[in-house]
């Protein structure tokens, strides 16, 4: 699904916005003119997509209908909502969960997965202190 | 109270309104239908969301979108 649905359902809902606001540092990236940030990790999510040499999505489906909402440590070298990242593995997704991987838009559905992220986040910030 | 829809038809239901959602989306390239989304505190790129996240010690939310944040999506 488009970024269209995700803004006027998940992204629209003030319990995602406050939760978004107070535990994420959100950034939304237009990819139909900005390049793929160049992180290991988010090419992983691309799954159908493909990138030219300025790393901007160079098939026309991505272009029309491109969202992946992508999870990651601030260091950027974990997914923290990881999801299948194959294009079968999607499709399942689409059948189990109600949507293809890494494009929930539905409020419940999108604060459940952020979420859960939180909660692998500070598992790994918890390991991460106490292996000081 | 009302029995709870078994997974499989609450999965085809969700299903069901995926061709309309993306026929209303990114398809016909609709502004926004409300600016609630810019209520949240975007980073202005990659690069400066990844600085505040680690200052901060917050997970980066990247959200990889075929379309504008305030715009035709």
């Amino acid at each position: 699904m488009g970024g269209q649905a995700l803004r006027s359902a998940a992204l629209a809902d003030q319990g995602v916005i406050d939760y978004i606001n107070d535990h994420f540092v959100p950034v939304w990236i237009n990819v139909r003119t900005e390049p793929i940030p160049n992180v290991r990790r988010l090419d992983q999510v691309l799954i159908e997509a493909r990138l030219d040499a300025t790393r901007h999505i160079s098939n026309l489906f991505s272009l029309g209908f491109f969202l992946r909402s992508v999870v990651l440590d601030p260091e950027a070298t974990t997914i923290l909502n990881w999801q299948p990242n194959t294009l079968m593995g999607s499709g399942m997704h689409l059948w189990t969960d109600g949507s293809f991987a890494y494009a929930q838009y539905q409020p419940d559905d999108y604060r459940r997965m952020l979420h859960e992220a939180l909660e692998k986040f500070q598992f790994l910030e918890d390991n991460r202190v106490t292996a000081r | 109270m009302a029995a709870e829809a078994p997974a499989t038809i609450t999965a085809m239901k969700r299903l069901s309104l995926l061709p309309a959602l993306a026929l209303a989306g990114c398809l016909t390239h609709l502004p926004p239908v409300s600016q609630k989304h810019l209520d949240i505190h975007w980073a202005a790129s990659f690069d400066a969301a990844q600085v505040r996240a680690v200052a901060e010690r917050k997970p980066l939310l990247v959200c990889l979108v075929a379309g504008e944040i305030a715009g035709p999506c």
